[in-house]
């Protein structure tokens, strides 16, 4: 079940570095973020990476680890662009404007 | 720059245009590939479930005694967790025809298998590199459009201007040629890894055909003495032609074990077997390790003394691990289902990428609105390799359970099958309106494969419900991955319909005012 946990950081950093750009803040907020808040996030998210790396390689090794990570990385990825794109819950108004 | 970035613009267009069908093709099979071992497992539903098969490797022998005891070669991949049957391979000098043989073996009673004859998943993953094209035409064909895909993934970076700034960016539902960019965009760079690794190892994989002129100059042209140098193949040495027993397997497989702490045994290579001069040759277990075949012993095949116990050099290992990481035999399911996934996402990038150099060049209505004849063969072709392909390998799993299993040359059957609905597809492409093509073409995919589940359970294949509650996850995960692509084609085909009831919608830039079409070009140029 490790593989979840380095799933789950990678996502959560993606999540973060998205959420730390202009254009995605106004898609997940309400309101604009200050500097040091996209700073921070920007920091949390190669922290999440990071610890996914070595959740991963935790779990397979330094060979086979890496080539964990980077598949998860692309499921992780796209699984933001697509709570991005198709949010989970309410707000269509929102979703429409963007449309 | 401005000019560099158009120049390479250009490339990417029409590098990525003139191999994109056949590497859509190249991917989606090689994707398949994955699960080869599990396809082919699904398609031969009569075996049984796996058992013990300890002994397997003995069997294999006692069987390759019975049937070829004056082969040059023997060849035995063993069963593993995957791949319940023993295979074996013969390689005969002259004399008594066919030179070569294939046989595959219930493991545990180490008698000829009775499942029905087919290619199974080894069809998709040759055609994934040969294109079942007869010598090596097609080795050098997906070649070529290997190296033509690196020119399209590098110089596909040269041109995305905004690689970071549009890393999570998707807009569906802005303008069709947007969307797809975007698409396109985001399938490219969150797999990046995987494509640029994917592709340079496949090319590494079959190096010595594409480049052998350095080993042609350092071997006075004997490739095979480079191979055996390499311990990349052992050639069989000269019979003696004094006859001599083999030397019992059981021991031989124990001390290879001891010397790789447990890993296990994969395949066993006999050359001459029954002469004096006989050799074994035991090699680790694919799924052992990212390197490829890493490690081999080699015994003398009467005395059974250690010869090599090989430990590979950098270089041998280097290929070693290129050619693993591409194969992904080591993977573990979950990293298989990601290596599948990033296979998808490359698979659906160049479908996108053709897809996108048709709507950005979709004829104007000022223009008459009429297509030329290049845009018009591209569409066709888009539709035949991004719909028709899914639905002749659709095709290939309805054959396998549908044509008679007493047939012969049924495997080829299958294959025919294939070939033939994918003729069909592309026919059809021609023939109807693009539009209509492309919803019929997804609607007959969709029902091809949510269908496959229930014909496996109506001819002799374990019922998805049996299997589920008998967790063979195996048989389960098939019929379900079916479901899954059945319901994806579905989305598709849903889409497709709804965009032809408003049809002003998809011919963007054709059917809008002038007034819409500046506003979508503004966003355009905020999003810059």
């Amino acid at each position: 079940m490790i593989e979840l946990g380095a799933f789950l950081t990678a996502f959560a950093g993606f999540l973060s570095l998205a959420l730390a750009m202009r254009r995605h803040e106004q898609q997940l907020c309400h309101h604009t973020l200050s500097d040091l808040t996209r700073q921070l996030l920007r920091l949390a998210g190669f922290v999440g990476l990071t610890a996914s790396l070595a959740l991963c390689v935790a779990r397979s090794g330094w060979a086979v680890g890496p080539v964990l990570w980077l598949g998860l990385l692309t499921l992780a990825a796209l699984s933001v662009v697509a709570l991005l794109t198709w949010p989970l819950q309410g707000d269509r108004s929102q979703r429409d404007r963007r449309g | 720059m401005g000019s560099f970035r158009q120049s390479m613009a250009w490339l990417h267009t029409w590098s990525g245009l003139v191999v994109g069908w056949l590497l859509f093709a190249i991917f989606l099979t090689g994707t398949a590939s994955f699960f080869r071992q599990e396809i082919s497992l699904w398609m031969r539903p009569e075996l049984p479930a796996p058992g013990n098969a300890s002994d397997a490797a003995a069997l294999a022998l006692d069987r390759l005694q019975l049937i070829a005891p004056d082969a040059r070669r023997w060849l035995v991949d063993l069963p593993d967790e995957r791949d319940p049957l023993t295979h074996l391979y013969v390689w005969r000098d002259g004399g008594r025809l066919p030179a070569f043989e294939r046989e595959a073996l219930d493991a545990a009673t180490g008698q000829p298998s009775t499942a029905r004859a087919t290619y199974g998943g080894d069809f998709l993953y040759y055609f994934h590199f040969d294109l079942h094209m007869p010598s090596i035409w097609g080795r050098l064909i997906v070649g070529a459009a290997a190296v033509t895909m690196l020119v399209a993934l590098v110089s596909g970076v040269i041109i995305h201007r905004r690689i970071f700034r549009d890393f999570f960016t998707f807009r569906p539902g802005s303008a069709a040629r947007r969307a797809w960019l975007d698409g396109h965009n985001l399938l490219a760079v969150l797999a990046l890894p995987f494509h640029f690794v994917i592709t340079y190892t496949g090319l590494v994989t079959l190096m010595f055909l594409y480049m052998p002129w350095g080993i042609d100059a350092a071997y006075m042209g004997d490739r095979q003495a480079f191979l055996t140098e390499a311990s990349l193949a052992t050639s069989s040495p000269p019979a003696a032609g004094v006859p001599a027993p083999l030397a019992p397997i059981g021991p031989l497989l124990e001390r290879a074990s001891r010397r790789w702490d447990g890993d296990a045994l994969g395949r066993i290579d006999v050359h001459r077997p029954g002469d004096a001069n006989a050799l074994i040759e035991l090699t680790v277990s694919g799924s052992a390790g990212l390197a490829h075949r890493h490690r081999q012993i080699t015994f003398d095949g009467v005395t059974g003394a250690l010869l090599i116990d090989s430990d590979p050099g950098g270089a041998r290992e280097v290929y070693a691990v290129l050619y693993g990481l591409h194969l992904g035999r080591f993977a573990d399911p979950p990293l298989r289902w990601l290596y599948f996934v990033s296979g998808l996402a490359g698979t659906a990038m160049i479908g996108s990428g053709l897809v996108l150099w048709v709507a950005k060049r979709r004829p104007k209505p000022v223009e008459g609105g009429r297509a030329s004849f290049g845009h018009r063969l591209v569409e066709a072709l888009n539709i035949a390799a991004i719909a028709g392909l899914p639905i002749a390998v659709a095709s290939f799993f309805w054959a396998n359970r549908l044509v008679p299993v007493g047939l012969s040359e049924r495997a080829d059957w299958e294959v025919g099958c294939f070939f033939a609905a994918w003729a069909v597809t592309a026919g059809h492409a021609a023939l109807r309106p693009p539009a209509r093509a492309w919803l019929e073409q997804f609607t007959i995919a969709t029902l091809m494969f949510a269908l496959l589940p229930l014909l496996n359970g109506l001819t002799g294949g374990t019922h998805l419900v049996d299997s589920l509650s008998q967790g063979r996850w195996v048989l389960a995960g098939f019929d379900l991955a079916m479901l899954a692509t059945g319901f994806g084609f579905a989305g598709v085909a849903s889409v497709l319909a709804r965009r032809a009831r408003a049809p002003s919608k998809i011919r963007e830039g054709a059917g809008r005012s002038g007034r819409e079409r500046m506003g979508a070009e503004a966003i355009e140029r905020r999003s810059r």
